[in-house]
């Protein structure tokens, strides 16, 4: 392959190379391949010799021909013509390093108009790829264009300044003649010849001053400085200025994910948008803050937080930058997702921390559209909250959704009173759905409610009371038991069917269910059960089967306190 | 290893004969440097000798047969080892400054060894190169060649300039690219506004006649020195910005700062005061003192260079340095001074303090006149610890030297001569490089204070100090004349 060709090629894989890199990840195989590419081929162009691309506004040229054509809006060497440079020059041992670092200049040289691609390749320090470049202005004061008028100042300029006219005028003395008392820097070294020494710990000193975290130092200095412009009383600096400042600088590093310092950023802007004597300052930095954290930016932030990319500590920063009415359902939502662990628990900590400052926030939770917020709202509710929204928690009795209507009847029950109650009753006896109903069943069993027992025994005397499912009878009974005591056993006595020769299944029924009534109002009703379970025949082996179930019945009732655990009854680790 | 935490130097003692399995690139100059610069001191059979000797017998010993030669060249301010630019430290740019001028005296691009070397061959080529009143390149390369060792000179690249024609060339080119600084500047503070893409254009173009300063910085302190002692009353805030921009370069550079921020630095200098821009003129030229309508003009001028800054579109680590200089640079190292805050400046800012403050001590100003360079020094000395960080100024006074570039200096001889050059290393900080004046109040020759005379004592001596502006004597014309022509 010809010289000329070998550069061409080497051409085109810029081009090809600048697109892998728009289109992969540096760890996908067609971009390393394209970066492994542009390395040989810039080495085989390059030979023993190197090689130099003179750049024109739509030509690379080698040796006056034409490498690369390209129109100027689709070329990559475009904006680097438009800068002022004229020449790449290609050594032997070209590395792939500098190549990657000349490409990033050219893509720095389409994202930023305002960049300058000379001044960058100049701070790229490249010793294998180098440049020569015009500034319009020129080098020397040989050069020479006819019209523009800064080259002929600036010869102007320079003739002058190497080569002075002698004063023209005697130097008079200007009206104040001063005089200074200062010995001549050579006394005070002749008095001290040690004066000039620098010791070894002034140089450790600036080195350390000049050393890592260079560029944080630099940034925390910017910010101070703008931030005490903003706290002077003086209005020294437009406020339409201030605010976007900060804000791009948040953007800056955003786009970096360099959450630590957009929160310390947006701390310092937020402390001032709060202290800044000036009102407008005030204004404009809230606005900034504001303006910076938008619902999108939180969603982000809360996803990154959940996958362990933004720490606790600066994830707390940015909610507390948020208004409380913003960031609480973010926080609520997010919440409810999470399995237990110390995540959540940073979460529930801020959440608390908010309903602390302001208690409606959780109102509205309550009051939400949206089902999951609601349960998680419920679930954040303590004995306090449950009596402050006590009228939103029986409303949220009958909500459309099941689990929904659970938390608020146990909130409810918690509560008490005649309103939690017959909300108690309405689901029991008519909630559309069975583990509802049986929930309410529990629930009211735990209920002190004096109207209680006569209302089951006027439901359970009715006719229609036999038509029920058995299960839901068998509920009831058991509920009147032991709300009404050894006041109601007379009724389960006059349910026992007398003594029959031939049991019916029916009469077995309502056997079954006289005991369970009759077990359930005490001592003597068991102890009734229990004699008729010693005895024999039919009626003996159903006292049997009810003591039975009237034994399991205990246990699920303790197991049922430690079923529904609540915000305001769970103890947090440390508090163990 | 960065330029911003340089390792300490490679030392002989490291490269001792039973160390040598990795050669670094750096100590290929290193050695180099401790070879001729002991050669240069001791003679051919002193003990002094014996370890640069080793080391450069043992670096040729691991590089050569690894790499096919060594070889060490010096192009566009930069020195390359077997073609790879080396990155150094501030401790090694001086070393690399010292190997400059060792080629440069020889009309040297280089050399490459091309076999390991013993002791004999080491001291052979010493013999021929270095013990050698000779520095013509074709005779030191015959000599060379004729010493039979594995050692071949190299010419600089780009033909054969001499080296006289080589510093003309360089001090012309750095003249322009001063005057251009200045006309930049000037053009950008001219107008109130000014569209955008003007504004961008020149900024983007001070930015790259900076960056070239830094390379004739890095260069040639003394060329670099010779350009911030002009001076145009008529047009002193352009002349001042780039004199304090190159007066911070080369502090910077004192300091071991990386190119990139040296850059940073002279760009920030440069901006410093472009706060004043705003300052009506009669408050500006003002010769009686300011009123304190006048004071708060002065005082705000910061926060206005700080406001004009900001107008930047992008953000980057050089905005924010020239950012925190513009508002810094009149706040004292003890945390007093102005505006607002206690806290202790940037070192940038504290570096553009005391080059703001030489430069406008020693430039004529409608209230006073210039104040002499070695006394504006020792006045800038009494408030080192108060106004000026006490590091830096120790630093400055080296750079400059006692007798700053610009001061008037009588000789013993009767003489009356201009310091083109007084800093550095040793006694030249009070014996400076002077430009001697002729009757006629024009350049008659430079003199060497450091030279010894025959008997072994000072040649000459400075006995006194004068103002030039009492005898009608333009000093940075004298300067220019001569500046680059140091060795």
């Amino acid at each position: 392959m010809s010289a000329a060709d070998s550069i061409k090629d080497f051409a085109v894989q810029i081009d090809k190379t600048l697109s892998a890199r728009r289109l992969y990840q540096p760890v996908n195989t067609a971009y390393t391949d394209a970066h492994s590419r542009l390395v040989e081929k810039c080495r085989a162009a390059a030979g023993d010799a190197g090689f130099t691309l003179i750049i024109g506004a739509t030509d690379l040229f080698y040796d006056k021909f034409s490498v690369l054509s390209r129109p100027q809006d689709d070329s990559f060497f475009f904006p680097l013509y438009r800068d002022g440079l004229r020449a790449l020059t290609f050594t032997p041992n070209v590395t792939a390093e500098e190549l990657t670092a000349l490409l990033e200049v050219i893509e720095s040289s389409r994202r930023e108009a305002s960049g300058d691609t000379v001044n960058e390749l100049w701070r790229r320090d490249l010793s294998t790829v180098l440049h020569k470049s015009v500034d319009g202005i020129g080098d020397s004061e040989a050069e020479e264009e006819a019209g523009n008028e800064m080259q002929a100042q600036v010869r102007a300029l320079s003739s002058q300044v190497r080569d002075p006219a002698a004063p023209s005028r005697p130097a008079a003395p200007r009206r104040e003649e001063r005089t200074f008392d200062a010995p001549p820097l050579r006394r005070a070294l002749e008095h001290d010849p040690r004066l000039l020494r620098v010791e070894a710990e002034e140089i450790e000193q600036i080195r350390a001053e000049l050393g890592a975290g260079r560029d944080e130092a630099l940034l925390e200095r910017f910010i101070e400085i703008l931030l005490v412009i903003v706290r002077s009383p003086a209005r020294t600096l437009e406020p339409a200025v201030v605010g976007p400042v900060f804000q791009r600088l948040t953007d800056a590093y955003w786009r970096a994910r360099d959450y630590a310092r957009v929160a310390a950023i947006l701390g310092h802007v937020n402390a001032a948008a709060t202290q800044a004597p000036n009102a407008e300052y005030r204004a404009a930095l809230a606005d900034a803050v504001r303006r910076f954290l938008t619902v999108e930016r939180l969603n982000i932030l809360v996803l990154d937080f959940i996958g362990g990319a933004l720490p606790p500590a600066t994830a707390a920063i940015f909610w507390d930058l948020v208004p409380g009415e913003v960031v609480f359902p973010l926080l609520l939502d997010t919440w409810s997702r999470l399995p237990e662990g110390e995540t959540r628990g940073t979460v529930l900590d801020a959440l608390r921390k908010r309903i602390a400052g302001n208690s409606d926030l959780l109102q509205r939770a309550l009051l939400s559209d949206e089902t999951p917020r609601i349960r998680a709202a419920l679930n954040l509710l303590d004995e306090a909250t449950e009596h402050l929204f006590a009228a939103d928690v029986l409303r949220l009795t009958t909500h459309p959704e099941e689990s929904v209507r659970v938390k608020a009847l146990a909130a409810a029950s918690r509560n008490g009173g005649t309103a939690a109650v017959e909300a108690l009753w309405k689901a029991m006896e008519s909630d559309p759905s069975k583990s509802v109903r049986l929930y309410a069943f529990r629930a009211m069993s735990t209920v002190r409610w004096p109207e209680l027992p006569a209302r089951l025994q006027d439901l359970v005397s009715d006719p229609r009371f036999a038509e029920r499912p058995l299960w839901e009878r068998e509920k009831y009974v058991r509920l009147l038991g032991e709300s009404g005591g050894a006041a109601v056993a007379p009724l389960f006595d006059s349910w026992i069917p007398t003594n029959r020769w031939m049991w019916k299944d029916k009469d077995l029924d309502t056997l079954a269910l006289a005991l369970r009534g009759l077990g359930a109002t005490g001592e003597a009703g068991m102890q009734r059960v229990r004699t008729l379970a010693a005895g024999g025949g039919k009626p003996a082996e159903v006292a049997r089967t009810v003591l039975e179930a009237l034994s399991h019945a205990e246990s699920g009732d303790a197991t049922l306190s430690r079923r529904m655990p609540t915000a305001g009854n769970v103890r947090r680790p440390e508090e163990s | 290893m960065s330029e911003d935490n340089p390792k300490p130097p490679v030392t002989i003692d490291d490269l001792a004969p039973h160390g040598a399995a990795e050669v670094p690139p750096n100590a290929v100059m290193q050695i180099w440097f401790q070879l001729f610069r002991t050669a240069s001191i001791h003679a051919i059979d002193n003990q002094a000798l014996q370890r640069p000797v080793e080391a450069m017998v043992e670096m040729t010993r691991a590089l050569v047969p690894r790499e096919g030669r060594v070889s060490l060249q010096a192009q566009d301010s930069a020195l390359f080892v077997n073609g790879t630019k080396l990155r150094m430290s501030g401790d090694e740019w001086k070393l690399a400054g010292e190997t400059f001028e060792f080629f440069e005296q020889r009309g040297m691009g280089g050399f490459t060894i091309e076999a390991p070397m013993d002791a004999d061959a080491v001291r052979a080529l010493l013999q021929a190169l270095v013990y050698t009143p000779e520095r013509r390149f074709d005779r030191l390369e015959a000599a060379v060649r004729e010493a039979n060792v594995p050692f071949r000179l190299h010419r600089p690249p780009g033909g054969q300039t001499t080296r006289p024609e080589a510093k003309r060339e360089r001090r012309s080119y750095a003249f322009f690219t001063y005057a251009k600084l200045v006309v930049l500047y000037r053009t950008l503070v001219a107008q109130q506004s000014m569209p955008g893409a003007q504004r961008l254009f020149l900024i983007n173009r001070i930015a790259r006649t900076v960056q070239a300063l830094v390379d004739i910085c890095r260069n040639d302190e003394s060329l670099f020195l010779a350009l911030s002692n002009t001076r145009n009353a008529d047009d002193y805030p352009s002349h001042h910005a780039a004199n304090v921009a190159l007066l911070s370069i080369a502090i910077g550079k004192k300091i071991g700062l990386s190119k990139v921020d040296l850059a940073d630095l002279g760009v920030g200098a440069v901006f410093h005061d472009i706060g004043l821009r705003d300052c009506p003129a009669e408050v500006l030229l003002k010769p009686e003192p300011l009123d304190p309508k006048d004071r708060i003009w002065i005082e705000q001028h910061p926060l206005r260079s700080v406001e004009y800054l900001l107008h930047d579109e992008l953000f980057s680590r050089a905005l924010l340095s020239q950012i925190i200089v513009g508002f810094e640079h009149h706040r004292n190292f003890d945390g007093s001074g102005y505006p607002f805050g206690s806290r202790r400046p940037d070192i940038l800012s504290r570096i553009v303090t005391i080059a703001d403050v030489y430069d406008a001590m020693t430039a004529e100003r409608p209230w006073r006149n210039a104040i002499v360079p070695d006394v504006a020094l020792g006045l800038m000395l009494r408030e080192s610890g108060k106004r000026f960080d006490p590091t830096l100024m120790k630093l400055f006074i080296t750079m400059l030297g006692v007798y700053p570039p610009g001061t008037l200096v009588r000789l013993d001889s009767g003489d009356l001569g201009v310091v083109i050059y007084g800093g550095g290393r040793g006694e030249r900080i009070t014996r400076p490089i002077v430009e001697l004046l002729g009757r006629d109040g024009r350049a008659a020759g430079t003199l060497d204070l450091s030279e010894r005379a025959h008997g072994g004592g000072d040649r000459w001596t400075i006995v006194d100090t004068e103002d030039p502006r009492r005898l009608g004597i333009q000093a940075s014309g004298l300067i220019a004349t001569s500046a680059g022509i140091v060795e």
